[in-house]
C-alpha cells in the first residue's frame, strides 16, 4: 500500500496521493499532509486517487475533515482520478457537495 | 395477546426453530385449513421423530390463525382407564375452546376447574359446553361402559356445531396400556366423520389403528443434514457452543431420532458441556445411554415388555446377540423359550416390534438395522447388567469405545453425505431418450473429457447417439433386498430400479437396473469393474431377476480395459460428472449452472491489521467465479468492509475474530458477518461522549449498497446478514 505523499512543485497547489485502501490509517496520513500544505499557504489541494481501489466510511469521514480545514483556510480540494465506485460512495455520503470530484 | 405468548402455546419450539417438517405440517393442516373438515388423518410415526411436536406446532398455528379451533389431546397411560381418559378429553375440549374463544392461551396453562369454564367461554360455545360440563360433573366410573364412552364423545364432538374444529389426538398407540383401550379407540373412530370436525391421530407406524376410514400420512426419521441443523439450533437455544464436527457426529449417532438429539443437547446443557470436540460429544452421549433420558426411554419400553428385571435381562441378552450378528437367524419360537416370558412372550415381542427395538417379519426376529443409538444402549445395558467390573469402569469403556469408533462413523457419514443418490435418480427414469454420452463413459471420454459442464451440456444434446431409459416403477436400496451387499458398500451407494423397457408392461420388457457407486481414485480398473459385476450379478440372481442391467459409477470413469469387460457383460460404466449431467438433463433439460444453490464459502479473519481487505479480496475472487458484474462486486466488497469494521469497532470481541459466510443462490449472494462480544443492542455510548455526525455511517452504507440488510443480536454477539440480488453478466 502506498503512503500519502505530497508534491510541492507549486506553492499554491499541492498534490497528495491516496493509498490503495483509504481507511483510518491512510486517511490520517492524507489529513496530516493536507494540513501541512494548508499551513504552508497552499490554496489548491489535489488528492490523487489513481491508486485507490477501495475506501471505507472512516476514510471518507476524514476526507470531510480535510475539506472543512481547507474551506476554513480559503483553499479548495479536488479529488482526482476517482474510480467509478468510489465516486458513487462520495456521492452517497455527500463528499461531492463540498469538493470537486474528477472521475478517472 | 402479545405475539411472544402466541409463538409457543403447546409447542416446545418456536416456528422458526421447528426445522425440517414443513411438508408434514402442511399435509396435516391442509384438510382442516381448506375447510374440508369431516375427515380423519392418521399420522404413522417412527419412534422419537417428533410427531408430538408436529401436532403441537399444528395446534399453535391453528390457534394463531383463528380460523379453525384446535384441540390437542395426548392419550396417557397415567389415566389407567378409558373412562378417565374420556373425562380428561372432555375437559380438555372445554378448556381449549375457552382459551381459543378468548384468544388467550394462558387459560390452558392455568387450567381452571370445569365449573368455571362455561363462564369464561364465548357465548357461541355455551350450549354445547354446558352439556359437556354436566357430563364431567357426574361422579363415579362408567357403569355403562362402552356405550357411555361413545355417548360422551358424541356430546363432545358437538362442539363442532359452533364452528370448525380439528382434533389432534396424540399417542394413540398408548391406548394399548389403558384398561378399555380398544373401546376408547373405537369411540374415537365413532366420532370421525362428524360434520365440521377434522381428526388427526398420531400413532406409531407399526401400530395402525383399525379405523373404518382414514387417510394416511407418514413421518420418518429426519435425514442427517436436518438432524444436524436441529442439533445446531438446540445448542444455540441452550447457550452451548457446538462445532460442525460435533454436530455431524450427533446426527450420525442418533439416526434421525429428534427426541434423542434434543435430550442429548439438554443433557449437555445440564452439565454445562459445550459440544466442540468428539470427546465432549461422546462423554454426553455415554451419560445419556447409561443414565439419561435416552436410557430411560429405552428402559421404559423394556419394562412395558417385561416388568420383571430378570426377564428384561433375558431380552437385553437376545437383543445384544442380534446386534452383534450372533443370532442372525432367530425364529420367533426361540424367543418364547429364551425370553422366559411364557404366555407373555408374544405380547412382549409385539411391544418391542411396535417400538422398533427389533423387527419381526415372516416369523423371524432381527435387529433394527443401522440403529447406532439403540445398539449402543443395548451394549451398555448388557455390560452393566452382566459385566464383572464396576459401573465406572464399564461407563469408561463405553466412552472409550465410542470415541474410538467416532472417526469411522464420521467417515461413513461423509461417504453417505457425498453419495450420488442413485436410488432417487433411478426413480426418475421414465421412458425418455437421452444422449448416450450421459451414460456411456467411453463415448463421454472421447468427446467431452476436460470440458466444463456448461460446454458439455451445450454440445451433448446435438450428439449423434441417443439411448432410451427404462420406465422405473420401483427403486430401492440394494441392501434392502439383498443384505450381503452391505459388506461391500454403504446403503446409499447402491440401488435397484425395477421397471420396463418402453411402456409395454410385459414379461419380455421387464427389467431391473442394479447400480453401484464404487470407489476409485483413478479410472476404475478392469479387475475392479469385474469384481463389482460379480457382486451385483449375485444380487440379481438372489433376487430372481430374469433380465437385469448392471450400472457402475466410478468417480473418474473407467479404463479402456474396464469398459471392454463391462461391454462384454452388457453392463454400463459412467463417471460422476456424467451422473451430475444426467441429473440436470432429467431436470427438464436444464443446463447446469455454475452458481449452484446452496454453495457456501466461509472465512474467519482476525480483527485489525486491515484484514477486512483479505475478506474483500476473497469475496471478489469468489464473486467473479459466479459471473457477477464489476459494479455489484465493488458494492459487495465495500459493504463487507464496513461490516468488518463494525464488528471490530463495537464488538469488544473476546476472540478478536470475524466469522464470515458467503452463500450463493441462483440470483443472489448472502453475506453473513458475525462476531462474539458485546451486541450492538447492548452497546452504550459513554456518558458525555457526543455523537459524531461523520461517523457511524457503516450500517447506512451497507443498506445503500446491498438490497437487504439485517442486524441480529445473537446470544453471544452480533450477526449482520446482507443480501444482494444480482444482474448477471452475459
Amino acid at each position: 500500500m502506498e503512503n500519502a505523499e505530497a508534491s510541492d512543485s507549486n506553492q499554491k497547489t499541492a498534490v497528495v496521493s491516496a493509498a490503495n485502501y483509504l481507511n483510518k490509517l491512510t486517511g490520517d496520513k492524507i489529513e496530516r499532509e493536507c494540513r501541512t500544505r494548508i499551513d504552508e499557504g497552499c490554496k489548491r489541494l489535489i488528492v490523487d486517487f489513481s491508486h485507490t481501489e477501495i475506501v471505507n466510511s472512516v476514510g471518507i469521514s476524514i476526507l470531510l475533515g480535510v475539506i472543512d480545514a481547507a474551506e476554513s483556510a480559503g483553499a479548495t480540494v479536488v479529488f482526482s482520478d476517482v474510480n467509478e465506485h468510489t465516486a458513487e460512495l462520495f456521492e452517497m455520503l455527500g463528499v461531492s457537495r463540498h469538493a470537486i470530484v474528477n472521475p478517472n | 395477546m402479545a405475539n411472544e405468548t402466541l409463538s409457543k402455546i403447546l409447542a416446545r419450539q418456536t416456528p422458526e426453530d421447528f426445522i425440517g417438517r414443513e411438508a408434514e405440517l402442511e399435509a396435516l393442516m391442509s384438510p382442516a385449513a381448506a375447510g374440508d373438515a369431516g375427515g380423519c388423518t392418521v399420522l404413522l410415526a417412527a419412534p422419537g421423530v417428533g410427531s408430538s411436536e408436529l401436532l403441537k406446532q399444528a395446534f399453535d398455528r391453528f390457534f394463531r390463525e383463528q380460523s379453525v379451533m384446535p384441540v390437542y389431546f395426548s392419550i396417557d397411560r397415567a389415566d389407567r382407564t378409558a373412562e378417565s381418559t374420556a373425562r380428561r378429553f372432555l375437559y380438555q375440549i372445554c378448556l381449549q375452546a375457552a382459551a381459543f374463544g378468548r384468544r388467550d392461551p394462558r387459560i390452558i396453562k392455568y387450567s381452571p376447574p370445569p365449573e368455571d369454564l362455561d363462564k369464561i367461554a364465548r357465548p357461541a360455545d355455551a350450549a354445547w359446553m354446558e352439556r359437556v360440563i354436566t357430563i364431567l360433573r357426574r361422579a363415579g366410573p362408567a357403569e355403562e361402559g362402552e356405550y357411555r364412552l361413545a355417548s360422551n364423545f358424541g356430546a363432545a364432538v358437538r362442539a363442532a356445531e359452533a364452528g370448525p374444529i380439528v382434533f389432534l389426538i396424540d399417542h394413540l398407540s398408548e391406548a394399548d396400556f389403558i384398561e378399555g383401550g380398544e373401546a376408547l379407540v373405537r369411540a374415537f373412530d365413532g366420532i370421525c366423520g362428524f360434520p365440521n370436525a377434522e381428526f388427526v391421530f398420531s400413532t406409531l407406524r407399526r401400530r395402525r389403528p383399525e379405523f373404518s376410514q382414514y387417510r394416511e400420512e407418514q413421518i420418518g426419521p429426519l435425514d442427517r443434514v436436518l438432524s444436524g441443523h436441529i442439533a445446531d439450533s438446540q445448542a444455540r437455544l441452550a447457550g452451548l457452543r457446538i462445532s460442525e464436527q460435533a454436530r455431524d457426529l450427533i446426527a450420525a449417532q442418533t439416526g434421525g431420532r429428534i427426541a434423542s438429539v434434543i435430550s442429548l443437547i439438554r443433557s449437555a446443557a445440564k452439565s454445562g458441556t459445550h459440544l466442540e470436540s468428539f470427546r465432549q460429544v461422546q462423554s454426553v452421549y455415554t451419560d445419556e445411554l447409561t443414565g439419561g433420558d435416552t436410557a430411560r426411554y429405552f428402559d421404559r419400553i423394556l419394562r412395558d415388555a417385561a416388568a420383571e428385571p430378570e426377564f428384561q435381562k433375558n431380552i437385553v441378552g437376545i437383543l445384544y446377540d442380534l446386534f452383534r450378528g450372533e443370532a442372525s437367524n432367530f425364529p420367533a419360537e426361540r424367543w418364547e423359550r429364551l425370553s422366559g416370558l411364557g404366555e407373555r412372550a408374544s405380547r412382549a415381542l409385539c411391544i418391542l416390534n411396535t417400538r422398533e427395538l427389533l423387527t419381526v417379519s415372516h416369523g423371524q426376529i432381527s435387529a433394527a438395522s443401522g440403529d447406532t443409538l439403540l445398539a449402543d444402549y443395548i451394549d451398555s445395558r448388557y455390560r452393566l447388567e452382566r459385566g464383572s467390573g464396576s459401573r465406572a469402569l464399564i461407563v469408561g469403556d463405553s466412552l472409550s469405545n465410542s470415541l474410538k469408533r467416532a472417526p469411522e462413523l464420521m467417515a461413513e457419514f461423509y461417504r453417505r453425505s457425498t453419495a450420488l443418490g442413485l436410488r432417487e435418480l433411478l426413480a426418475r427414469f421414465e421412458t425418455v431418450e437421452i444422449p448416450a454420452a450421459l451414460l456411456d463413459y467411453g463415448k463421454f471420454r472421447d468427446e467431452y473429457k476436460g470440458a466444463d459442464d456448461e460446454e458439455v451440456f451445450s454440445r451433448i444434446e446435438h450428439g449423434p447417439d441417443f439411448v432410451s431409459l427404462p420406465q422405473i416403477v420401483q427403486s430401492v436400496y440394494t441392501e434392502s433386498i439383498f443384505k450381503p451387499i452391505s459388506q461391500f458398500i454403504e446403503r446409499e451407494r447402491s440401488a435397484v430400479g425395477r421397471g420396463f423397457n418402453g411402456r409395454r408392461y410385459s414379461n419380455e420388457e421387464e427389467i431391473a437396473w442394479i447400480a453401484a457407486e464404487i470407489d476409485s481414485k483413478l479410472e476404475a480398473s478392469a479387475e475392479l469393474a469385474e469384481s463389482w459385476c460379480d457382486r451385483l450379478e449375485a444380487a440379481a440372481s438372489a433376487c430372481g431377476f430374469a433380465r437385469f442391467k448392471i450400472w457402475l459409477v466410478a468417480p473418474e470413469g473407467f479404463t479402456a480395459a474396464a469398459l471392454e469387460k463391462l461391454a462384454a457383460r452388457g453392463a454400463i460404466g459412467s463417471s460422476r460428472q456424467q451422473i451430475e449431467l444426467l441429473r440436470h438433463f432429467l431436470d427438464r433439460g436444464r443446463s447446469p449452472q455454475r452458481n449452484k444453490p446452496g454453495e457456501e464459502y466461509e472465512i474467519v479473519v482476525p480483527m485489525g491489521n486491515e484484514t477486512e481487505l483479505i475478506a474483500a479480496n476473497a469475496v471478489e475472487d469468489i464473486a467473479r467465479r459466479h459471473n457477477m458484474d464489476a459494479k455489484s462486486i465493488n458494492q459487495i466488497k465495500t459493504a463487507l468492509v464496513e461490516a468488518c469494521i463494525n464488528a471490530a469497532e463495537h464488538g469488544h470481541s473476546p476472540d478478536r475474530k470475524i466469522y464470515q459466510k458467503f452463500a450463493f443462490g441462483d440470483d443472489k449472494i448472502t453475506i453473513t458477518i458475525s462476531n462474539r462480544g458485546v451486541r450492538l443492542a447492548d452497546k452504550r455510548r459513554p456518558a458525555g461522549e457526543p455523537s459524531d455526525g461523520r461517523r457511524g455511517w457503516g450500517l447506512d452504507l451497507m443498506r445503500r449498497l446491498m438490497d437487504e440488510v439485517t442486524v441480529e443480536d445473537v446470544d453471544d454477539g452480533t450477526m449482520i446478514s446482507m443480501t444482494k440480488y444480482l444482474p448477471k453478466t452475459a
